[in-house]
């Protein structure tokens, strides 16, 4: 076995993550008895509504996750990187990212629970898929881009075709940054969530009339400078000589 | 030094003119390149030299506002005509690289992949081809011991002989060269160059270098390259000795380049 490689490396941190957070509870319990129970009663529901719509989400998650890595796939082995069509779908993907979580979660919120007045599975499925495919569509992008051209091209000359490049190379060694990619998704879902829900604790009502008077204003701004903002990085990028081949 | 064979082209190039974009690498190439011979290429750098031999195998159908016109023939089928299978090309026509690039695997399994690419998958038929090609291309002794280990262990030069029995365990017909020494030390260009005279009777080599005495050791046939022309194409012996053209006497004299 092959100490060094990234791949034993990731397994670990996993490994370790998922270690700290079953003791999460033991390394981060207080004395302060009175206080978790004043606060308990707030987070302990919200907790469970979080738990409930995670479980279900973990199938969604799935199916989103291999989607957006086929997509990448098909964009960065497929389409040659100097066409209209790979630029327009780079720069359509590099706003969606940059678009920060919390406008997804209340337009989600706003459009589609307080609108039809229940959490579906759709709901669920069409914020994961915002929040979701962009973020791991551009780490992906990364790792691709990030894997040696002249491993390729060695895996080329012995007489590898395409999809032999990518199961045998091009994934292999892009994997670490792929599964870093998935992690910062799913942190964003959670974080998101977590807001949500504690948000749609509050009276429906309430947050209704405050949507309609001032945070539909404050999303048309936040989404307009993000539009504007991620316009601006992507021509930087475009000039930035990151990307020379 | 060797009298010419009689021997039919293993790959007959024919006017070929390459772009990339809008900058032409190569002018009007005419030659053939025959079999069981090496044929080196020498030239300064940027004369087109690594562009030639990567259409051989078309590597460079990997690079964007690449095109070309002429034509090539491997053994008598155009290499860019549409029946063609650029992976069945690559099969056929191996290529070591300037850098060593060992994957990521052990020694072995680096040596097995190209035999499993040529659906050599039965472990007895297996480990007697990494053995083959590891002898042919001088490394087994040094080796066989720690097959298992990662490629990290060995030296630059062991680890570009181990690219040269990856290549060989393809079982290729034509092996190209794109100046494998460049990174190399004193003490392991000769063991390469061993390797290839050995693999002459086997196999038809293709040397591209940028060291001159190197391409009188190696090589047969030699042909010069200059800014994309190929300025002169002959025996090796002839090109070092009595070459025709000025611009070869002034490369080959140390006067160019």
């Amino acid at each position: 076995m092959n100490r060094s490689d990234p791949i034993y490396n990731t397994i670990a941190l996993v490994i370790l993550t998922i270690i700290f957070v079953l003791f999460w509870n033991f390394t981060t319990g207080t004395s302060d008895v009175e206080g978790r129970i004043a606060s308990n009663e707030v987070v302990m529901d919200s907790l469970s509504i979080i738990y409930e719509h995670f479980y279900r989400m973990i199938p969604i998650f799935f199916t989103v996750v291999l989607f957006s890595l086929a997509i990448t796939f098909f964009l960065e082995e497929w389409i040659p990187q100097q066409s209209w069509q790979y630029r327009i779908i780079e720069r359509i993907i590099a706003i969606l990212a940059s678009i920060p979580s919390l406008v997804y979660g209340i337009l989600g919120a706003y459009l589609l629970v307080i609108q039809s007045d229940r959490i579906s599975y759709l709901t669920l499925i069409v914020t994961v898929v915002l929040l979701v495919v962009p973020v791991i569509i551009q780490s992906t992008q990364m790792a691709i881009q990030g894997v040696d051209i002249p491993v390729r091209e060695a895996a080329y000359a012995l007489g590898a075709n395409r999809w032999r490049v990518i199961a045998d190379h091009v994934l292999p060694n892009a994997f670490p940054v792929i599964l870093g990619g998935i992690f910062i998704a799913i942190s964003r879902v959670l974080a998101i969530a977590a807001l949500i829900i504690v948000v749609y604790e509050w009276k429906i009502t309430q947050l209704q009339s405050m949507i309609s008077f001032g945070i539909s204003k404050s999303v048309v701004i936040l989404l307009s400078s993000a539009l504007i903002s991620s316009i601006f990085s992507s021509f930087l990028h475009k000039n930035s000589d990151y990307r020379t081949n | 030094m060797m009298q010419p064979k009689i021997n039919s082209p293993t790959l007959h190039i024919n006017d070929l003119n390459v772009w990339y974009g809008k900058n032409q690498i190569l002018k009007d190439l005419t030659f053939d390149v025959l079999a069981k011979q090496v044929t080196a290429f020498i030239g300064p750098s940027n004369s087109g030299k690594t562009t030639l031999v990567r259409c051989f195998n078309r590597l460079n159908d990997l690079t964007t506002n690449f095109k070309h016109t002429g034509k090539i023939l491997f053994k008598g089928n155009d290499l860019y005509s549409t029946k063609m299978n650029a992976t069945k090309i690559a099969k056929q026509i191996g290529m070591v690289f300037q850098k060593p690039i060992p994957f990521r695997k052990s020694i072995y399994e680096n040596v097995a992949y190209s035999a499993r690419l040529h659906g050599i998958n039965h472990s007895v038929e297996l480990n007697e081809t990494v053995e083959d090609s590891l002898r042919k291309a001088q490394l087994w002794e040094e080796v066989c011991n720690d097959l298992q280990s990662t490629p990290d262990i060995l030296s630059n030069g062991q680890q570009q002989r181990l690219c040269i029995a990856r290549a060989l365990a393809g079982n290729p017909e034509v092996l190209i060269f794109d100046e494998p020494c460049e990174q190399l030390d004193a003490a392991e260009t000769p063991k390469l160059e061993a390797i290839v005279q050995s693999l002459k009777s086997q196999y038809t080599l293709i040397f591209v270098t940028n060291k001159r005495r190197q391409a009188a050791r190696v090589s047969d046939v030699a042909g010069f390259l200059y800014c994309g022309e190929l300025v002169e194409f002959g025996q090796t012996e002839q090109i070092f000795t009595n070459p025709q053209d000025k611009r070869t006497e002034d490369y080959v004299t140390g006067r160019l380049g």
